[in-house]
């Protein structure tokens, strides 16, 4: 049973061989492991406890419940991008898209290069992914769930001579609600809320929602203990004090987090690397309106990706996102929003995502203000627009009447003729409505302790039993959707420590 | 859902005779600005208009509650720029004290201004309230979407597929 702020009516003080912080998709991966490998394991969650039956169309209470700062968080720079976390039960597996890949092995080979990290090689990782795979259930979606919004921009990329791949999804008889970014309320997507998380129950590991990690006390090179709060929910006014003690600590907080409490911990920077080197996948979004009645919120949320453009670092696809979340970027007021969402059941609504090259920061400001910066470089919003181009094209091959674009000026395009548009008017980086959910980097993993933050296993190059094992350790952007690698990399970092490692 | 056309012949209200509402986190002085935003930013056309100012001033008031301090004190700061941002335009007033139409070409200027600081300054403001427009039970019918009844039933077909796989189909 998890055990919330409900339960708590003093000061907590825990023991374990392990602590782990965070419940997302690092977290609970490799608190499950552990647990099963017999090791007594704590698990810290800052964010509330939601199962399935909480779950509802109620997206703004969702947004509030289950999002970090109510989705309200951005990462500033010349062009601003929106981002969101979970903060939940199951982090931020709980409102992602289920969508699996295991990581490319250009990447890998990327890693070897770039971090100077020779173990990561396909052959090496195969059980690994097979065994997270396994766990969560990573199939592709029955044929019956496919929405009409997919079959669209399947076919379209198909009649361009595109190459089309089919996503396999963590889901176990996934019914196509296509409500997984706002908690999936048939319990099909198997994100760490229902899988990972009840296995490491089962295996006696002990979940505490709603307590959040403030303080690393580090001495003599180790980890000595953690220190926190008991938060109220949901107004997250302290209630009590909590510390815990353990022989190993996992920070699995996610890539704004981990490096932010860090920062603020003071401990673990001596690379100086810590919060550095965010990536974050920018993303633009893409409107076709399409004469037909598409219906974009019957079927799953995603089955398919055009990865024709991968090796030119975008990739392309849809995914519905409901009229309250649309409007949050809506280029008009008044009756020029109601005209663009009394469209909505004609639309596609696709998307770019960027491989970036681009680079950001995480800084702990005092007061507990983490500040997130985020340049967007030329290079990766010519990639942006580019791709905007293309996903035009895909929707007019399939029979768009009109595109609406992610820009003030152009606005839309009503035909394939009118795409050059997009290259004649010299948009900049700052033209760009961009956002992601995919954060990744900013303790990143390598061989040279003066460029890296921990080990290709996550241990801390500074502190001998603190490890990370979330999205952060990624040494590049991975150009895919991240979960199956850092559950994958959670996986390999569970067996180092259950071997003795 | 009723359907008032917006009437720009008639004396549009300011902000003053908007409905008050008693929120948590915002002071009677920022909710009526920001209840002056709301009004000048959702949809009222002949095909739609719902009386729900209040219900989204309430609804954002909520969202406070989970924003930390910097982001709450931020929301608020900007609330009072926006207040006294119209004095130095064209408008030549205060935004609680303007009359829609004006209070609508103010943000619009601003949400289509080449200038991105601009932009994105109105940009929340006007983003929340527009969320909170949609997920209005009438707004969402008069554009067809409606994902409740969905999900109960598809909740019922999935416990129904479990229990064949329990049974060893
Ligand atoms: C809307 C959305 C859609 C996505 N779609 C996909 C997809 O389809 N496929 C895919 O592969 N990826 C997807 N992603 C990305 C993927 O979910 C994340 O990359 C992944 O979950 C990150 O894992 P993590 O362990 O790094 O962090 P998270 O999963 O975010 O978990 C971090 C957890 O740590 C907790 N935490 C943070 N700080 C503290 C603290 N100080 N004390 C205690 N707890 C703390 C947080 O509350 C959170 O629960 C999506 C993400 C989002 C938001």
């Amino acid at each position: 049973m998890i055990t919330t702020a409900k339960d708590i009516d003093r000061d907590l003080s825990l023991e374990a061989d392990v602590c782990v912080v965070g419940s997302g998709a690092g977290g609970a991966c490799i608190a499950c492991e552990l647990a099963e490998g017999g090791l007594s394991v704590v698990v810290l969650e800052e964010g509330g406890h939601f199962p399935t039956e909480h779950f509802n169309a109620d997206t703004p209470r969702m947004i509030q419940t289950l999002y970090r700062d109510g989705g309200a968080t951005v990462a500033l720079g010349r062009a601003n991008v929106a981002y969101v976390e979970g903060r939940c039960i199951g982090g931020s597996t709980t409102i992602n898209g289920g969508m699996c890949w295991r990581t490319p092995p250009k990447i890998l080979q990327r890693w070897a290069w770039e971090a100077g990290i020779q173990d990561l090689e396909p052959d090496r990782l195969r059980p690994f992914f097979e065994k997270v795979e396994e766990r969560i259930h990573v199939a592709h979606q029955d044929p019956g769930t496919i929405g009409r919004d997919d079959e669209l921009l399947v076919l379209g990329a198909r009649r361009l001579g595109y190459k089309v791949m089919e996503n396999r999804r963590n889901q176990f008889h996934c019914m196509g609600a296509n409500n997984c970014a706002f908690g999936c309320p048939t319990g099909g997507k198997q994100s760490t809320l229902v899988s990972y998380i009840p296995r490491a129950e089962r295996a006696g590991a002990r979940v505490y929602a709603n307590c959040r990690v403030e303080r690393i006390v580090a001495q003599d090179r180790r980890v000595e203990r953690l220190e926190g709060s008991v938060l109220e929910s949901p107004s997250r006014r302290p209630l009590h004090k909590l510390s815990v003690r353990a022989r190993r600590f996992v920070l699995a907080c996610g890539a704004i987090q981990t490096p932010y409490l860090l920062l603020r911990s003071r401990v673990g920077n001596s690379s100086g690397q810590v919060g550095r080197n965010l990536m974050l996948h920018p993303n633009v979004k893409v409107m076709g309106v399409f004469p037909e009645d598409v219906k974009p919120w019957d079927g799953v949320h995603q089955a398919h990706q055009v990865h024709e453009f991968l090796d030119e670092g975008f990739d392309l696809a849809m995914g519905f996102v409901p009229p309250s979340i649309l409007s949050l970027s809506s280029k008009h007021l008044g009756e020029g929003s109601l005209r663009v969402m009394e469209d909505l059941r004609h639309m596609v609504i696709g998307g770019v995502l960027v491989e970036d090259t681009s680079r950001g920061r995480v800084r702990a400001l005092p007061f507990d203000i983490p500040l997130v910066t985020y340049n967007l470089n030329n290079e990766d919003a010519r990639r942006a627009i580019r791709g905007t181009a293309l996903l035009c094209q895909v929707f007019f091959a399939a029979g768009a009447s009109r595109v609406v674009l992610p820009f003030v000026e152009p606005e839309e395009l009503t035909s394939a003729s009118e795409i050059r548009k997009l290259f004649e008017c010299r948009l900049t980086a700052g033209d760009l409505e961009l956002f992601t959910v995919h954060l990744m980097g900013t303790c990143r993993m390598g061989t040279d302790p003066r460029k890296s933050v921990v080990n290709s296993y996550g241990l801390s190059h500074d502190l001998r039993n603190l490890y990370v094992a979330d999205a952060s350790v990624f040494p590049t952007p991975i150009g895919v959707n991240p979960m199956e690698t850092i559950m994958m990399l959670a996986t390999r970092c569970a067996e180092r420590i259950l071997n003795g490692g | 859902m009723s359907s008032a056309p917006s009437a720009p012949s008639v004396p549009l209200p300011t902000a003053n005779e908007l409905p008050r509402v008693a929120t948590r986190f915002m002071t009677p002085r920022e909710s009526l600005i920001y209840a002056a935003v709301v009004d000048a930013v959702i949809p009222r056309t002949e095909r739609l208009t719902v009386e729900c100012v209040d219900r989204i001033v309430l609804l954002i008031d909520g969202f406070l509650e989970v924003f930390p301090w910097y982001l709450r004190t931020a929301f608020r700061l900007g609330l009072h720029l926006l207040e006294y941002l119209p004095l130095f335009s064209r408008h030549l007033g205060r935004m609680s004290r303007l009359s829609r139409t004006a209070r609508t070409a103010f943000l619009e200027s601003w949400l289509r201004s080449r200038w991105v600081q601009r932009r994105e300054f109105v940009k929340g403001f006007i983003g929340i309230s527009l969320m909170g427009f949609y997920t209005q039970p009438e707004v969402r019918l008069h554009i067809g979407f409606d994902h409740q009844p969905s999900f109960d039933r598809l909740r019922a077909a999935r416990m129904k597929l479990l229990d064949h796989d329990r049974q060893g189909h």
